[in-house]
């Protein structure tokens, strides 16, 4: 089994980038030192159930595997766990685990790499788009406004990508007005890529179509609820394309992904 | 102060070398969480439940936290009868893993048959009967919520199995005491209680279930206090060792369990929140009978003072 840590890490830095979307630096040397692109952890958000706090941990992708044992989280705030996220500050801790599941397979032959990640999906494909340094690649990137493409471009300028770069934002107010699946529909029509992907579903199931038509493949990254994170709960299913009419196959998004190739997954 | 407590405890005809079990589908089929809990030192781990052909679960979400707990609906997804024989017990085998298999079926014949296919197979010290599950005859009804549907599958399972049995109750019954005196009249060697509590959650925001299923099985420190209470009334009223459960996330929850008289205990949601949770809650114990000078468990079980 690979190796996975349970660690309190130090919180260096909690920045606030965009609306409700927050960056989290954590000292973590040995999960930094042997996790993945794709990968995530489970971070106990708060001081525990019995100061009012959540019971479970919340998983997070690893937005960077950093220089120096850091790892990085790009959260949004949504519900209780992220809000005690957000209050935190530099030298409080957090408990967490990781790294864990099957990240992105960064093999691809000599094909082009499209990035695509919609909103807060924009998390994972950083440390991914580091990885990929050298390889010929395109990012695609859409979001609800233009501060938060602002803020993501401040974030690539930080990795050093060196890639083309493709953003649009849902306002249309300062950069051009759409969803991040139509620029990838256009440069697919170009010829086929490997593409990466995270985001909210209903943006992947239309990757998922989209890399089918152009007969190339995708790698999906999905979010399940997620109990245990270690697959002891079975809570994080994601259903498969090879179940059948009445027998569905389930797949646990913290093991076996929650990166998963988009035509194994029953959109 | 004593040097090392006697942590071992008779489960009727089986003994274990302590009193901590890991409880059915929190602890996966004991390898998912052995890097940081070793199922070996636990007194016992029950695995997942098991049913006679593999059950494929319930649609996602399945989990769903609530305030001080969770509620989740599985749907019983488990790998089936043969894979289990074939690809998960022998690693627990050979890890010296104290293995109860909790079974469950839509039929007496199924519960039968597992507990036969379970019977021939080596390593699997004790059978636990989830008896949650829905009696497809009865129309659905579970066959724990009346004595007459328990006995008898206990009946069939004491009559098919070679191990102890141990009978799981569920808490949605008018009168637990009933079910459980019935489990024992029809040959169960161990109770253990509860199981999850059937409730729900509403997402506001989507103004939907917040479960796929609606309904799911609330566990966690929400329902200790529950627990403890039917663990104390069935302790009195049955002849046979109790095991209990229900939100033990600590050392002090699980003495308080067994100080109401359970002999033994499950620790489940918990190894969600840290997986470590049954040996740290093994090691509390134990560093609680030294401070206090007890030498043995059997001193502290079922020693309430109701003065
Ligand atoms: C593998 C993975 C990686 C993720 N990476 C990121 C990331 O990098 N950045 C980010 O902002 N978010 C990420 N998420 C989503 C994040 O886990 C949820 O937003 C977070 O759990 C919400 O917690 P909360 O307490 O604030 O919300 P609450 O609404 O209070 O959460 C309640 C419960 O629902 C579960 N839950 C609610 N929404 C989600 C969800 N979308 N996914 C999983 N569980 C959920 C929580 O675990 C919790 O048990 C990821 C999810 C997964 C599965
Ligand atoms: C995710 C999950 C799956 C469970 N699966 C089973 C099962 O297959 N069979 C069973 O008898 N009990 C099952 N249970 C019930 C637990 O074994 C335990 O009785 C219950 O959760 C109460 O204990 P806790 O509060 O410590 O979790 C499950 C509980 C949870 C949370
Ligand atoms: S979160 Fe527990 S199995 Fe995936």
């Amino acid at each position: 089994m690979a190796e996975v840590f349970i660690k309190v890490c130090p919180v260096l830095e909690n920045q606030r980038l965009a609306e409700r979307t927050f960056l989290m630096r954590l000292q973590a040397p040995e999960i930094a030192a042997v996790a993945k692109p794709g990968q995530f952890i489970m971070v106990q958000t708060g001081p525990g159930w019995r100061q009012g706090g959540p019971l479970l941990r919340r998983p997070f992708s690893l937005h960077r595997l950093g220089p120096s044992g850091e790892i990085s989280l790009l959260y949004r705030v949504v519900g209780m766990g992220t809000r005690l996220m957000e209050r935190m500050d530099p030298g409080d801790k957090l408990e967490v685990v990781g790294p864990l599941g099957r990240g992105f397979n960064l093999h691809l032959g000599d094909t082009q790499a499209y990035l695509a990640a919609g909103g807060i999906g924009l998390a994972p494909m950083i440390a991914l788009a580091e990885a990929l340094t050298g390889q010929p690649s395109k990012f695609f990137y859409g979001a609800r406004t233009s501060d938060e493409v602002d803020a993501f471009l401040g974030l690539l300028g930080q990795a050093s990508y060196a890639g083309e770069i493709i953003v649009i934002s849902e306002d249309g107010l300062r950069f051009p007005k759409g969803m991040v699946t139509e620029p990838l529909a256009a440069a697919l029509k170009a010829g086929p890529a490997s593409i990466f992907a995270c985001g909210p579903r209903p943006m992947l199931a239309q990757v998922a179509v989209l890399a089918r038509e152009a007969g190339s493949p995708a790698q999906v990254s999905l979010e399940a609820h997620m109990a245990c994170g270690l697959g002891a709960c079975l809570s994080c299913a994601v259903e498969l394309a090879s179940s059948g009419r009445d027998e569905p196959v389930y797949a646990r998004a913290c093991v076996e992904g929650p990166v998963f190739s988009a035509e194994e997954v029953r959109w | 102060m004593v040097a090392r407590p006697d942590m071992s405890v008779d489960l009727g005809r089986l003994v274990l070398k302590n009193p901590v079990l890991a409880a059915s589908g929190t602890f996966g089929y004991g390898q998912e969480l052995a890097d940081f809990c070793d199922p070996a030192l636990l007194g016992a781990v029950v695995v997942k439940g098991l049913s006679l052909k593999p059950w494929p679960g319930n649609p996602p979400p399945r989990i769903v936290e609530t305030t001080a707990g969770m509620l989740n609906a599985i749907g019983l997804q488990n790998v089936g009868l043969e894979s289990f024989l074939k690809d998960k017990l022998p690693w627990l085998v050979e890890r010296g893993v104290t293995v109860v298999v909790n079974i469950l079926g839509e039929s007496v014949k199924e519960y039968a048959a597992l507990a036969e296919g379970l019977g021939e197979a080596e390593g699997v010290a004790m059978i636990e009967i989830n008896i949650s599950c829905p009696n497809v005859a009865a129309g659905g009804l579970a066959f724990g919520a009346s004595p007459e549907d328990t006995a008898r599958v206990v009946q069939a399972v004491v009559e098919a199995a070679r191990q102890p049995i141990m009978v799981k109750l569920t808490p949605m019954v008018s009168d637990i005491v009933t079910v459980a005196q019935a489990a024992v009249e029809a040959g169960a060697d161990v109770i253990s209680l509860i199981n999850t509590i059937p409730a729900m959650a509403v997402d506001l925001e989507n103004r939907r279930p917040a479960l796929k299923n609606v309904v799911g099985g609330l566990s966690g420190p929400a329902i200790k206090p529950v627990a403890l209470r039917l663990v104390w009334q069935v302790a009195q009223a049955v002849h046979v060792p109790v095991v209990g459960g229900g939100g033990i996330m600590t050392a002090e929850d699980a003495l308080e369990f067994l100080l109401v008289g359970a002999r033994a205990v499950q620790v489940g949601t918990a190894s969600f929140v840290d997986p470590r949770s049954p040996l740290k809650i093994l090691e509390g114990i134990e560093a609680y009978f030294r401070k206090n000078n007890i030498p043995e468990l059997s001193v502290w079980a079922g020693s309430l003072n109701m003065e």
